[in-house]
């Protein structure tokens, strides 16, 4: 067994158990629920439907940036075990918790001279994150060091390719996430946005769709378009979801059929409560590792 | 033969284009009349009349005695102003290329008038994408083929102008064997009629005395609340420099008569006041360095003011309210209020009333894209026959005009999805051709006439089925025609459907047939509905 930690955050969106099983650690990020602070623990101690019925009824959602102490507090825990860490931070795109996750490692690393901590922004979000820390968890478990692993991560972390679209934009606009495009999308018209993330790991709309069965048609469209090696790829494929499983199931089977060589089924998971705040029910989200994303 | 005609001077040309008005305005039914297409839609007889009147009222405003180059520039001018529907727009490219081919020309004989047809023919075949044969096109290239001929024989505008229509007539008449539709309907091309009735026209007003058009009606003028800029155009403004100042005089008391004689002479809308010390002037002048100059005469200058109207009048006209220039602006043709209403969510700045059966006008479409303050405008003519009027509109504004060529709403309202704010013009407009052409139109219209046509058998009154402008049933049961638009929907696999229920459907009823497209076609397809209130169309029906 290697002899360093793969760390990440809550907002990967897989599930606690899976993280258990792969042996990855995460830092619990926090978001209210009507003025109630909770820990984000990928609703294992609460269910997604209950977190989106809240949302729908009109509960206050709130999440809050990571700050510096609470990742001192988790770093220095696991260094004082005498382990050195390999940590993916969820995308500085989107959230000022990889600063505070750098400014910590800055501060910690004095106190322990000998250890190794290694930071990557990931540049990624929900189960793309997952996905990504899932990847580096397989090199550990061949045996690749804990500096193969971060140059793998740093080489390979623009080729995470996130393609997701919501039937509901009320959060998205209410949140900030998409001002550019605020009020554009809640036309009669049902018009569906198909957004990414892009290079800087910030959220982009893309295209505009109408209706909900196309827009989860085009992501698989994005996918075949974007795919490692195209219809032959054989890599990992997650679908996350708000809410809106039988969506999600219908891109995993349009997924499955245009990607026979997959590496196991494509795995669905739930859009956690962090991320979830600012979507809302109704966004489906498709993972692959594929070209690497240019703008 | 007695061709006493040899040139036309512009004071013929004139006449020739009035008298030409005249003959479409009294004549336009027998060519709406040539119409094959059972679908109701505007009249070749009536755009083209529309189009040649603009030149006709323009001439008649501007009063005789014009050179034969500006006369021919004016007719030019007017009428791609004034374009409507596709025959509208080539008989004005037509007149185009013949100004071009008269320019600097006092006069034209047979030879200069040869060149001039040549030209047009030029003109109008460089502007049209594919030219198709058994249409205007071909008439007037024939009768520019002979017009050549015939000028190499005699040298004689009337002479060439006989021959020309002679190679016309037989040029149409052909158009029934070129055109498979044509030829099933057994009727010779409208717009090639048309252009023919023109140049009738012209021989025979060579020989008529005076001048005639009855034209109808000029709509009244409306009296606004607020002075409505728009409404005026730029090209209105006769003398463009209004001109101000105060001369003090050299000699107090002396004569200024002779000064307002010349300042009369140079323009209109003259103010002078001359109260023995000094002179205080306002005249509107092309010239105002000249009367400055003049005024030199009489005094010094106390102050001098001179401002360009046309500039102020366009400034008026493009920002009333001080508005900053945005990147992108949108103009789209639609009828219904309900159209409307989608395209104003859209993000369209100025909605063009019109469609299928009111094709607007080059001048609506560019009015509407002058009022928008933006560098680059994009223009959805939805309609297959307003998509060449909407292209004449960079000709007319110094603005950025990019046409997408929607064929319909439905198209319009998809391209608006390709709209990215942040990509190039060039972007936008691949995206939002592209994504226009992901829409199947359907249309549920009546026909407008009997008809034989694709071998449907058609009766005035039934209903008509189109797919993307193509004609696909016809029936007296809508039901019989929804089945065929369902059929193309689910063999082409789209799933997302809207119906647009248009004026006189009721809101029970529009429910009724968004069930029945329901059960017939399942619950993977989302349909939705939307009250339309468009004229013509009981429905639009697009699939996506």
């Amino acid at each position: 067994m290697a002899d360093y930690v793969i760390s990440a955050c809550s907002t990967m969106d897989l599930t606690a158990e899976h993280t258990r099983k792969r042996d990855i650690m995460f830092l619990n990020f926090k978001y209210s629920l009507d003025g109630a602070e909770h820990l984000d623990d990928m609703f294992e101690s609460t269910s997604a439907k209950e977190f989106y019925d809240a949302m729908v009824n009109g509960a206050d959602t709130k999440t809050s940036q990571v700050n510096v102490d609470a990742y001192l507090t988790f770093f220095r825990e696991i260094l004082s075990q005498g382990k050195d860490i390999l940590h993916i931070s969820f995308s500085s795109g989107l959230s000022g918790s990889y600063n505070s996750a750098r400014i910590a490692a800055e501060e910690i690393r004095p106190e322990f001279p000998d250890r190794k901590l290694l930071l990557v922004d990931s540049l990624a979000a929900s189960s793309g994150f997952g996905l990504f820390v899932d990847k580096i968890a397989d090199l550990r478990d061949e045996g690749k060091t804990i500096e193969e692993a971060y140059t793998w991560a740093m080489e390979n972390k623009n080729k995470v390719h996130h393609w997701f679209s919501s039937s509901d934009l009320t959060f998205y606009v209410k949140g900030g996430r998409v001002s550019k495009v605020a009020g554009w999308f809640g036309t009669i018209l049902k018009i569906c946005p198909v957004l990414n993330v892009d290079k800087q790991g910030k959220l982009i709309p893309r295209e505009k769709v109408r209706g909900k069965a196309n827009a989860l048609k085009r992501l698989v469209e994005k996918m075949v378009e974007n795919a490692e090696n195209g219809a032959d790829y054989d890599d990992k494929c997650y679908i996350c979801n708000s809410d809106c499983y039988e969506d999600a199931e219908f891109v995993k089977n349009l997924v499955e059929e245009h990607f026979p060589k997959l590496a196991g089924k494509v795995q669905i998971f739930n859009i956690g409560p962090t991320i979830g705040s600012h979507t809302g029910p109704g966004t489906v989200a498709l993972f692959f590792m594929g070209k690497e994303r240019i703008d | 033969m007695d061709n006493n005609h040899n040139k036309i001077n512009g004071e013929d040309y004139r006449k020739l284009i009035i008298t030409a008005a005249q003959y479409l305005e009294d004549n336009k039914e027998e060519i709406n009349d040539l119409n094959v297409f059972p679908v109701p839609d505007g009249d070749t007889g009536s755009n083209m009349s529309m189009t040649v009147s603009k030149a006709a009222e323009e001439l008649l405003r501007l009063g005789s005695d014009m050179p034969l180059d500006e006369a021919a520039s004016t007719t030019a001018k007017a009428m791609l102003h004034g374009a409507r529907g596709n025959s509208g727009v080539i008989i004005s490219l037509l007149f185009r290329g013949i100004a071009k081919g008269l320019i600097n020309a006092q006069e034209a004989d047979g030879i200069a008038w040869a060149n001039a047809l040549r030209t047009g023919v030029e003109a109008a075949y460089n502007a049209v994408d594919n030219p198709a044969e058994g249409t205007i096109l071909t008439v007037a290239r024939c009768c520019a083929e002979a017009a050549e001929q015939a000028a190499a024989e005699n040298n004689n505008f009337e002479y060439v102008l006989q021959k020309v229509i002679e190679a016309g007539s037989k040029a149409l008449a052909e158009t029934v064997n070129q055109n498979p539709v044509l030829e099933k309907a057994g009727v010779v091309d409208a717009g090639g009629k048309g252009w023919l009735l023109v140049l009738q026209a012209m021989l025979d007003a060579l020989n008529a005395d005076g001048i005639k058009l009855v034209l109808k009606p000029v709509t009244p003028t409306v009296t606004n609340e607020r002075a409505d800029f728009s409404s005026f155009n730029t090209e209105e403004i006769t003398f463009g420099f209004c001109t101000e100042f105060i001369v003090k005089k050299h000699e107090p008391d002396s004569d200024s008569s002779s000064l307002k004689a010349y300042l009369n002479g140079m323009g209109d809308s003259l103010v002078m006041i001359d109260d023995g010390e000094i002179i205080k002037v306002h005249v509107h002048t092309n010239e105002p360095h000249a009367v400055l100059g003049e005024a030199l005469n009489y005094g010094v200058y106390e102050t001098v003011k001179v401002e360009n109207m046309r500039t102020q009048h366009t400034n008026k006209l493009v920002d009333a309210p001080a508005t900053e220039m945005k990147k992108y602006g949108f103009v789209s043709v639609s009828s219904g209020s309900g159209m409307d209403d989608i395209f104003n969510e859209l993000g369209i700045d100025k909605i063009v009333s019109g469609g299928q059966t009111m094709n607007p006008a080059t001048e609506d479409l560019s009015d509407a894209v002058e009022a928008i303050p933006a560098e680059t405008i994009f223009i959805l003519p939805n309609n297959k026959n307003i998509i060449m009027a909407a292209k004449q509109v960079a000709e007319l504004t110094n603005k950025n005009v990019i046409v997408i060529p929607t064929r319909s709403v439905p198209q319009g309202f998809s391209a608006m999805l390709g709209f990215d704010p942040e990509a190039s013009a060039e972007e936008n407009e691949a995206s939002m051709t592209e994504c226009a052409q992901n829409v199947d139109t359907m249309q549920i219209t009546y026909a407008a006439r009997n008809s034989n046509f694709d071998d449907m058998d058609i009766s005035e009154g039934d209903f008509l089925a189109l797919l993307n402008d193509k004609l696909l049933a016809s029936g007296k049961d809508l039901n019989e025609l929804f089945n065929m638009l369902i059929e193309n929907i689910s063999e082409k696999q789209k799933s997302f459907v809207s119906i647009y229920y248009g004026e006189g459907i009721s809101e029970d009823e529009a429910e009724k047939t968004a069930e029945y497209f329901k059960g017939k076609l399942g619950s993977g397809i989302e349909i939705n509905l939307y009250k339309g209130d468009q004229p013509v169309y009981f429905y639009v029906i697009s699939a996506e």
